[in-house]
């Protein structure tokens, strides 16, 4: 870690070169390593150390904002003179919102030494020792083994100062035999917590059971999906409709039915960025203290997540949700996903199912429609058939095409294990769920 | 701005630095590049400039081949010390990677250069005033809102540019430099909880090509604008396009989407072999079918070309040193060759046809697609849409889907017309079409000729852990499709 007071003398010197302009420095430090394997060896081992500093310039209602990895004085200096040239050449926006007042955050731990002191050695060792669970069980076994060591310290000529330092370890495993495949994945700030054995298990055990898979038409069917299909469908949601820019151009389900119900009563979904449960986080990338936000309670539209700009147009506070400057137009998005558990266990779901599929996760989702959320993607790595309230045979991959709001309000059990799935920053703890008439459109050769 | 012969040797200089550290014992192969991107970003929405910004990327990444097992580690810690620590760092992750790696990975040997390259452009894109570029994205973007359900209208520039020195082991010196430019509008139409979308000249905000403003200004937004905007307004008040089984025809655009998913992904051959398989999948494409599986129709002839003059993906050499080439993947249906690398290139006993490439200092060469592209057929446009008694013509990818071995797939296009008797009809709104990759390659039946011939630049192609974004093109003509499921919607 490059240390609070080093990343305060970089901002400091960029304040004091700002004079009397509104100036909202970002500076992000990373060094990230990822072990990633191939047929249980390791194929690629990489590691990246970098800083970078984003630079928003603003002055008589015109922004322009810059971005560098060179932290030298006069690296700072000249993205600091580009992003008020670019300023000075826009034309004035009266909607720009004024920069952050200093703000309290709440004190959270995120980091793990154990995490920081890990070795390339470790990482390799660590992955050799479930790469060989697998080769035991007759499995191929293919993924990643990362750890993250970050700071972000955010700055304004306001006088707010930010900073907080915080580690991720993260693997994910995949496991592929005679047309079989599993899967399982894990993330947690401390990589002496990372469950990597029990993801491994989870991968392989599924892998086993799916051999020769059979083929099912396309359909309509009842399924339990896991916490992996779970998460897929939050994060949807969330870059779609829980976006205060989608809902100030018009095109968020949940604004349109705010207060309205939007899935059954059973769903409730929030973001809370200081729950231990999760990766927690204090404040975003504009240095805004982060909200606890209901964003659907009991299955009614209950609230949106806003950075400054949104906030501004909608005439209410920011909720501490911003993304980072150069991405800021893409609006604000929730990254501490929860969404409450039920009372049954996964197999009293997979007991009340007559006929229908068991989905372990979803692969490549798109958005055909924006508003209703309807989305096209496959099920992967472990799909089930399920007949008479019981896992009877492994079936081929299956095409979906399905509002996802459509299978919100159609959820009859929700699980009461949760699992903490990651996200690109941050991380959602969600159950499983039965869903009712899931629409599958077509099948695959495998 | 030409690269500066200051800045050149300066990046030289450090890459053979870096070098004289990483001799190593037992090391058998080691590579150096020093790469330093700039970016800018502009774009008008609704007649307010919503991003406007400019990025300074600069390092090195080092990867050494330790008895047989690779390391890589990158910084843009510039200096002795960040050299030395970031080569050591690199030696050690490799040592590492040897404890679980009984295979042994092999280059292939190439020729060593020492070269230089720097692709054409007629005006450098950065010496452009912001102002007049906002003047140019203001102008067109105002042209946009034809219609009151035109509540989006978007304008967008994108400027990239790219300085790279590689040095290697063997004794390799390559320099390159290019510029990229990239332009685009979209209009969305949204009317009670509906949304419409139109872009030109294609989506992901445009097109793209190494070139300069001089692209931009032929692309002539402006002159473009109102249509957009009008066929996004009558996207609201179409019909959908039906749940049918037809004749379909991909425009241009659309064609680069089909291509990339359904050619490009497959026949990756570290993808193939199991590199990506955590990740984003494998391959059907597997090496018992080269020259031995019918990929498509006799009429389907698709190639990488690394060559092409204008091309996203174009380059002169790879991120090994190989020198970029052309070479087929389908040559008349048949199934004929991989995108390969050194290490994968030797699996299946090949020399590497150059597509290893980095998404920048921070990240390990991998392979990617260079401009893979269909040759033409002998059609006119009027001739492929003639010949045709129902179907479906489908512009401008939407939305996109394809399972793990690049077979079922799902595309949604912006707009669609109905062709009835050999004539284009009305507009039809959602239009989507699904298939399996090989059987839909073998119904295509024809393809426009030459004159159609374009190649269109693709700056978001995903994939690797860490994630890495390439820049691909794909030349394409409209082409049809035979016995299509079409309005899979539902």
């Amino acid at each position: 870690m490059i240390g609070e007071n080093k990343l305060w003398e970089i901002g400091s010197q960029i304040l004091r070169l700002a004079g009397k302009a509104e100036v909202k420095i970002t500076i992000a430090s990373a060094k990230s390593n990822l072990t990633r394997f191939s047929k249980g060896e390791i194929h690629q081992n990489v590691s990246e150390s970098n800083v970078e500093v984003i630079l928003s310039y603003q002055e008589n209602k015109k922004m322009g904002v810059a971005s560098t990895n060179d932290i030298t004085p006069s690296g700072v200096e000249k993205a600091l003179n580009s992003a008020r040239d670019i300023a000075r050449l826009m034309p004035e926006n009266p909607l720009l919102p004024d920069l952050p007042e200093p703000q309290s955050y709440k004190v959270l731990n995120s980091v793990s030494q154990a995490t920081i002191a890990s070795t390339p050695n470790d990482r390799a060792l660590m992955v050799k020792e479930v790469t060989d669970r697998a080769r035991t069980k007759g499995v191929d076994s293919f993924g990643a083994l990362n750890t993250d060591i970050s700071e972000i310290a955010i700055y304004n000529t306001k006088g707010l100062r930010a900073y907080f330092p915080f580690t991720k370890a993260e693997f994910r495993i995949i496991c592929l035999q005679d047309g079989g495949s599993g899967y399982g994945e894990a993330v947690s700030m401390d990589l002496s917590n990372l469950e990597m054995i029990q993801v491994a298990e989870e991968a392989i055990t599924t892998c086993v059971n799916s051999l020769e898979p059979h083929s099912l038409p396309a359909g309509e069917y009842d399924v339990i999906i896991k916490p992996y299909a779970t998460t897929d469908i939050l994060q949807m949601l969330s870059m779609l409709s829980f976006n205060g820019k989608a809902a100030e151009e018009g095109r968020s389900y949940i604004k349109m039915k705010m207060g309205l119900p939007v899935a059954s009563p059973l769903i409730t979904v929030y973001d809370d960025f200081q729950d231990p449960l999760g990766m927690p986080i204090p404040f975003d990338f504009e240095g805004i203290a982060k909200k606890k936000i209901s964003l659907i309670e009991k299955g009614v539209a209950k609230g949106l997540v806003y950075d400054s700009f949104t906030a501004k147009k909608a005439q209410i506070e920011p909720t501490g949700h911003s993304l980072p400057a150069t991405s800021s137009h893409y609006g604000a998005m929730p990254f501490n996903l929860f969404m409450e558990p039920g009372k049954f266990s996964l197999e009293e779901m997979i007991k009340s199912v007559e006929k229908g599929i068991f989905i372990n996760r979803f692969h490549y989702t798109n958005p055909i429609d924006p508003v209703r959320v309807i989305i096209t993607g496959m099920t992967r790595d472990g799909t089930f058939l399920i007949e008479n309230g019981k896992i009877s045979k492994p079936i081929k991959n299956l095409r979906f095409t399905q509002p996802y709001f459509e299978a919100l309000e159609r959820v009859e059990m929700v699980g009461k294990e949760r699992k903490l799935v990651p996200l690109w920053y941050g991380a959602a703890l969600v159950p499983a769920l039965k869903i009712k008439g899931f629409r599958f459109t077509g099948v695959t050769e495998f | 701005m030409p690269w500066k012969k200051g800045l050149r040797n300066k990046m030289k200089h450090i890459a053979q630095e870096i070098l004289s550290y990483l001799s190593f014992p037992r090391v058998d192969y080691a590579d150096v590049r020093v790469v330093r991107r700039e970016k800018e970003n502009l774009k008008v929405k609704n007649q307010r400039v919503e991003n406007a910004s400019s990025m300074v990327d600069y390092g090195y990444g080092i990867r050494i081949l330790y008895k047989g097992a690779w390391g890589f580690s990158s910084s843009s810690d510039f200096g002795s010390v960040g050299f030395k620590k970031t080569a050591e760092e690199a030696f050690n992750i490799a040592k590492a990677s040897k404890i679980l790696k009984s295979t042994e990975s092999i280059l292939t040997s190439i020729k060593v250069v020492s070269d230089k390259w720097i692709a054409d452009y007629k005006i450098d894109p950065f010496s452009i005033s912001f102002n007049d570029k906002v003047a140019l994205l203001m102008e067109a973007e105002k042209l946009l809102h034809v219609s009151e359900v035109i509540k989006i209208g978007e304008a967008a520039l994108e400027f990239f540019k790219e300085d790279k020195i590689f040095v290697s082991s063997e004794g390799s010196l390559i320099e390159q430099s290019f510029i990229e430019s990239g332009a685009g509008l979209t209009a969305l139409a949204i009317k009670n909880g509906e949304v419409q979308k139109r872009s030109y000249p294609s989506s992901f905000g445009g097109d793209y090509r190494k070139a300069g403003w001089e692209f931009v200004k032929e692309l002539r937004l402006a002159e473009n604008a109102i249509r957009v905007g009008e066929e996004a307004a009558q996207l609201i008040i179409a019909p959908a396009v039906p749940s049918i089984v037809s004749t379909l025809i991909l425009d241009g655009t659309q064609m680069t989407l089909q291509i990339h998913e359904s050619c490009g992904h497959p026949t990756e051959l570290d993808r193939v072999l199991g590199s990506e398989a955590s990740y984003a999948g494998t391959s059907f494409l597997t090496p018992d079918k080269l020259n031995n599986f019918q990929y498509g129709s006799p009429a389907v002839n698709l190639y990488q070309d690394a060559t092409v003059p204008y091309g996203l993906g174009s380059f002169a050499y790879d991120d090994e040193g190989v020198k970029g080439c052309k070479s087929y993947l389908v040559k008349e249906g048949q199934f004929c060759g991989y995108l390969t690398s050194r290490e994968t290139a030797g699996v299946i006993n090949q020399q590497s046809n150059g597509t290893m490439r980095a998404d920048g200092w921070n990240r390990l060469p991998i392979v990617r697609m260079t401009n893979i592209n269909i040759e033409p057929g002998d059609k006119t446009f009027e001739e492929l849409i003639g010949e045709v008694d129902h179907g479906f013509y489908m512009l401008t990818n939407k939305s996109w889907s394809i399972d793990d071995k690049r077979l079922n797939f799902q595309f949604g296009c912006e707009i669609a017309y109905e062709i009835n008797n050999g004539k284009l009809g009305a507009i039809h709104k959602n239009p989507t079409y699904t298939g399996i990759t090989y059987e839909f390659w073998r119904n295509m039946d024809a393809l426009c000729n030459d004159s159609y011939f374009r190649v269109w630049g693709l700056p978001n192609c995903g994939k690797g852990e860490p994630p890495q974004t390439a820049r691909v093109g794909h030349g394409t003509v409209p082409a049809r499709f035979r016995n299509v499921r079409l309005g899979v919607n539902r």
